[in-house]
């Protein structure tokens, strides 16, 4: 142990307390669990909101044109009003009548086969939107219905409001979950504090008896939390990357819609992608910071009752 | 630079262990304190030095009174004071270089400022050889005077010394005395508790005695 040659100049301030304690090492792994689980609650934060983009824009791009049959009208000249109408309209990259056999036959399996022949039926124009610049499906719903009054337009905007709904009740919830894994984290760091205090106790006692004030004690802890931050950081960071990979790249998932998203997380971030990105680079430096300073206001309020 | 007026210290419901305790220290005096085992040494050491409150009395130190201060103003008062405790109190996963140091880095000077000082205070005591040694390594002897070390390594004003020489050898002991009686000189003043008659001869400095929890002057 002892050395007869010390180089004094060399001596380096180390740490005054224990390192590697049981309370710090434990709080670790929990920190990065807590951290796991909040980078997964991110995740399904933008996972949920690219998918519903991506549905939502296969809705946007599809819409359909109906034309009803009137007996004072002739239906043919509808369609070919409203064809004329859509390929005029900037956005439309195509307009396809149904002939009247393809309308039967999707009738058919609510009404049957059978005598269709007399009947009026409604004849259907399929339309694809440009997906980057559809053109505004209000303003072509009321040109149309002025053109040619027994035509009307079905954009599919009830299913994408669902589907808008949908991510919204799942954003709330992964919010309740990033609120409750942060609440978890508080208590766990505030055990941890107790915890770590306990087990320095003859240490600061003699840190006290030497001059010591509670900022001092409270700073040679508050290291000892800022180490258990930073490696539940980047361990639970690290954990979460890894299950997002399994479920962009394997077939971990079967919604195809959120193994793409998930793979995309993995590309280089454009545009409006860096805030999500820095979304999940500021889990683990939340998570340190919160460790660092519920740990210092733990320790101060529980070394004020110490003497 | 201290005064006790009337210090009682009684522990629960049990007899008192200091009477109306009326004492006083100046700047730059040397005081031994002898008594039995279980006098109550420790006891007015531990009042002394902010560790105990008495039960009654009054205690000022360097202008404030002990006993109204608040628990901030401790610490200011206590790097004023330079202790030297019987059990050592030092930390053991700590080397004996950062155990004497201790004091320094609570004051906020840094390593390079202090080290070759710690080597120097480590020299005179015996241990320069020990400074990366952990106490539990250490004999008792050793211990104690790694304990002293730390006590005068940052020149306090006041030192109080509970049986500073009780597990030293002769030689060690002398060599000690000789180093509280050098800081005295350099104006530090110096309270020490002993039941070494041996030690209390080899230093012309007033005793006071402790018997019964009551403080007589030889």
């Amino acid at each position: 142990m002892s050395s007869p040659d010390i180089d004094t100049a060399e001596r380096q301030a180390g740490s005054i307390l224990q390192k590697g304690q049981a309370s710090t090492r434990a709080l670790t792994v929990v920190m990065a669990v807590m951290v796991y689980l909040a980078v997964l609650a991110v995740a399904s934060l933008i996972l949920v909101e690219r998918a519903v983009d991506n549905w939502a824009k296969g809705l946007a791009s599809e819409a359909t044109v109906q034309v009803r049959e009137d007996t004072n009208r002739n239906i043919d000249d509808d369609i070919k009003a409203v064809l004329g109408l859509l390929t005029q309209t900037p956005g439309i990259i195509a307009a396809v009548p149904l002939d009247r056999k393809a309308s039967e036959d999707l009738l058919a399996p609510w009404i049957g086969a059978e005598g269709l022949e007399g009947l009026p039926i409604p004849r259907l124009i399929r339309v694809t939107a440009d997906r980057q610049s559809p053109p505004d499906f209000g303003v072509l719903e009321k040109t149309l219905q002025q053109a040619v009054p027994v035509a009307t337009l079905d954009t599919h905007r009830r299913w994408e409001d669902e589907l808008r709904q949908m991510a919204g009740t799942i954003t709330t919830l992964s919010m309740l979950a990033l609120g409750l894994i942060a609440l978890c984290a508080t208590a766990m760091v505030v055990f941890a504090a107790r915890a770590v205090l306990d087990a320095n106790k003859p240490v600061i006692e003699v840190l006290y008896l030497a001059g010591a004030d509670d900022r001092f004690i409270v700073r040679q802890f508050n290291a000892q939390f800022l180490i258990a931050g930073l490696w539940a950081g980047a361990l639970g960071l690290f954990l979460g990357a890894g299950t997002l990979f399994l479920f962009g790249y394997t077939r971990a998932t079967e919604f195809n819609g959120v193994a793409t998203a998930a793979r995309g997380l993995f590309y280089l971030p454009q545009g409006e992608e860096w805030r999500e990105m820095l979304a999940f680079l500021l889990v683990p430096i939340l998570a340190t910071l919160l460790a660092v300073v519920t740990a210092r206001t733990a320790l101060t309020r529980m070394l004020g009752r110490l003497q | 630079m201290l005064r006790l007026d009337q210090v009682s210290l009684r522990f629960g419901q049990g007899a008192e262990v200091l009477r109306g305790i009326d004492f006083g220290l100046e700047a730059g005096d040397f005081v031994f304190l002898t008594g039995a085992s279980g006098a109550g040494k420790s006891s007015l050491l531990k009042i002394m030095s902010l560790s105990l409150e008495p039960t009654a009395g009054r205690c000022t130190m360097f202008g404030e009174d002990l006993l109204s201060l608040h628990r901030k103003q401790r610490p200011a008062l206590r790097r004023r004071i330079g202790f030297v405790y019987q059990d050592f109190k030092l930390l053991d996963h700590l080397s004996v270089f950062d155990n004497v140091a201790l004091p320094l880095r609570i004051q906020g000077k840094n390593v390079s400022g202090f080290a070759a000082d710690v080597m120097d205070l480590l020299d005179w005591v015996g241990l320069k050889t020990h400074a990366n040694a952990l106490p539990p390594s250490l004999s008792g002897g050793e211990k104690q005077r790694a304990a002293i070390a730390r006590a005068v390594i940052s020149k306090p004003e006041l030192i109080l010394a509970d049986e500073p020489t009780g597990s030293v050898d002769p030689v060690h002991a002398r060599r000690l005395l000789r180093l509280f009686a050098e800081l005295n000189k350099q104006g530090t003043t110096v309270f020490l508790a002993t039941h070494d008659e041996g030690l209390l001869k080899q230093l012309s400095a007033p005793v006071v005695h402790l018997s019964e929890g009551r403080l007589q002057f030889r």
